[in-house]
């Protein structure tokens, strides 16, 4: 499904002395089944960006596109419902979410909550479960006797069974070890596969190269600079001043043409990098 | 060396009914200005353990001494004096509405006269180098400088340990460079000993002994030097450097590159001088 943005502007706290815009004419386009990445620092606008992509924030002016739905200044809370299903964010810290006495419970809640029935819901919850590999004997457990790694699985199940058309991801692995982290990432990559549109949050420019195919850069509240990873970490300067950097494998590639190697374009994933080297070793 | 901090035979089950140990059988001890790592992969039992050593929750059986005295639930507040603690996400430690009420806040609480907690909040901020975010409102701080305020409140605490549960795993390189460099400064200048829950390779590496855990046990004890020699990092619960996955992969493609260690500028001059220009 595809989300797009025409000159959304928010302000936190209109009309008070505590006003403070946080959003400037944000135009962007998230096309249907794309991997998008968002990245900029705290205070970029990232966060009031990501609540408007399932109308938890509306926009002071401007609209937003969720499908066939437009979101207004003035829409309905009605009207905005059918957002909530299609758009799952999977917040920072998801497992902080968990609520409920099981697993399969806390995970069933969410389609129960949009009328499916109970058997139903749970049928879903074993399915979503396995798939963000939480094993059966798990099911009837608490979730705050699971371990942080699994808490957050079970979160992100429970995103899950709603059957969003679009997850939306905001720092997804923070906190996990570099095992997890993997294993997570490739988790989404599936899920994104299977034609769910993704959008991650990020700061790991390796993550945005490895798996975006859109990126935005966010910075005080404006979109300073979009395309594709593969031509924006070109711009090596322009990562470098806004503080965000260049994956590993540019980075190691700047090294080798500081010592004379010649790249026509900088590699951005590792794959890439190990094939340049390989081919130039090779054939000089 | 002193001991600063014994730990004996600690055990925590987060259900009493069940068989499943979160901390099971952990022992070790930690002597007075040591930086000592405590790694392993998600769920292996370091974060229970650091929040058993604060006080935070109750062990099943087992001891913890703090600078001599076991922690009980009567001294669990005096003790817990000596041992302060950052936490991975620095949005969930906020209270105060500035910079310099937050790092108050803990002195405020222990009933510091006046006078001296806006001395130690001053003396504290500047030595995180925060000093002219004193009035901004912790929000609006990027997350390497709100760990910083976070460690100027411990800091002001003067505790004899510091734990850092993670507290750099969610900061950008940069912001993770400016935690260590602050907390190797305060621990040198007040003597403190610090314990370091950590996934980072370059975090680990600065520690006088590393404690790796697996599923609540702890699986050994050893010098940075000696574990990173023998393991597979990932496997507990390390990253692996870049450069050594970069060498392996050019070694599968049938590059001649020596079975060593490079960081990245000596891979660079080696891939370089050796394989580049011929």
């Amino acid at each position: 499904m595809a989300i797009s943005f025409d000159k959304v502007n928010y302000t936190y706290q209109p009309n008070t002395p505590f006003e403070s815009r946080a959003l400037f004419d944000i135009d962007l386009d998230v096309a249907d089944g794309s991997f998008t990445a968002l990245v900029g620092h705290t205070g970029s606008g990232k966060s009031t960006l990501l609540q408007h992509l399932n109308a938890l924030l509306l926009p002071t002016s401007g609209t937003v596109t969720v499908g066939e739905t437009v979101i207004k200044p003035d829409s309905k809370a009605k009207a905005i419902k059918p957002v909530r299903q299609k758009v799952g964010v999977v917040f920072q810290f998801p497992e902080t979410q968990l609520f409920d006495e099981t697993v399969l419970k806390d995970v069933a809640f969410g389609p129960q909550n949009f009328g499916v029935s109970k058997e139903d819901a749970q049928t879903i919850a074993r399915e979503k479960l396995n798939l963000v590999g939480i094993s059966d004997e798990l099911f009837e457990r608490s979730p705050f006797e699971l371990s942080g790694g699994q808490m957050r699985r079970v979160a992100i199940a429970g995103i899950l069974a709603m059957n969003p058309s679009v997850l939306v991801l905001d720092e997804p692995t923070a906190g996990l070890d570099p095992k997890a982290r993997i294993d997570m990432m490739r988790l989404f990559e599936t899920i994104h596969a299977s034609g769910v549109t993704t959008i991650l949050v990020t700061h790991l420019m390796d993550d945005v190269a490895d798996y975006a195919d859109t990126m935005y850069v966010l910075e005080k509240g404006r979109i300073v600079k979009s395309g594709k990873p593969q031509d924006l970490f070109q711009d090596v300067d322009f990562m470098t001043a806004h503080q965000l950097g260049v994956p590993k494998a540019t980075r190691f590639a700047l090294l080798l043409r500081a010592r004379g190697q010649y790249f026509e374009h900088l590699p951005i994933t590792r794959s890439a990098l190990v094939e340049m080297i390989t081919e130039a070793a090779n054939h000089g | 060396m002193q001991k600063i901090l014994e730990i004996k035979n600690l055990t925590y089950q987060y259900e009493e009914s069940s068989d499943i140990y979160a901390v099971n059988d952990v022992s070790f001890d930690v002597f007075r200005g040591e930086w000592v790592s405590i790694i392993g992969r998600n769920g292996s039992g370091k974060s229970t353990t650091a929040r058993l050593i604060d006080g935070l929750m109750a062990a099943a059986s087992g001891e913890i001494i703090i600078d001599g005295q076991t922690l009980t639930e009567k001294n669990v507040w005096e003790l817990r004096q000596k041992v302060g603690m950052v936490f991975q996400n620095p949005d969930n430690q906020f209270v105060g509405s500035t910079v310099e009420d937050d790092v108050a806040f803990g002195m405020e609480n222990h009933g510091v006269p006046r006078e001296e907690m806006l001395a130690r909040v001053n003396a504290a901020l500047e030595r995180v180098n925060m000093q002219e975010f004193k009035t901004k409102e912790p929000a609006r701080l990027s997350g390497g400088q709100k760990q910083r305020v976070a460690i100027a409140g411990i800091v002001a605490l003067r505790p004899d340990i510091i734990i850092l549960d993670e507290a750099t795993s969610m900061l950008d390189p940069k912001g993770r460079l400016e935690i260590i460099q602050v907390v190797r400064e305060i621990k040198e200048q007040y003597g403190l000993t610090v314990i370091s829950i950590t996934h980072d390779l370059d975090e680990a590496s600065l520690s006088d002994k590393i404690i790796v855990m697996r599923d609540g046990k702890i699986e050994q004890i050893a010098t940075p030097d000696a574990l990173f020699l023998n393991h597979n990092l990932v496997d507990i619960g390390l990253d692996v450097p870049f450069s050594a996955n970069v060498a392996r992969e050019l070694r599968q493609n049938g590059l001649q590159i020596p079975e060593k260690y490079y960081t990245e500028s000596e891979l660079a001059d080696f891939l370089w001088q050796s394989l580049l220009t011929k």
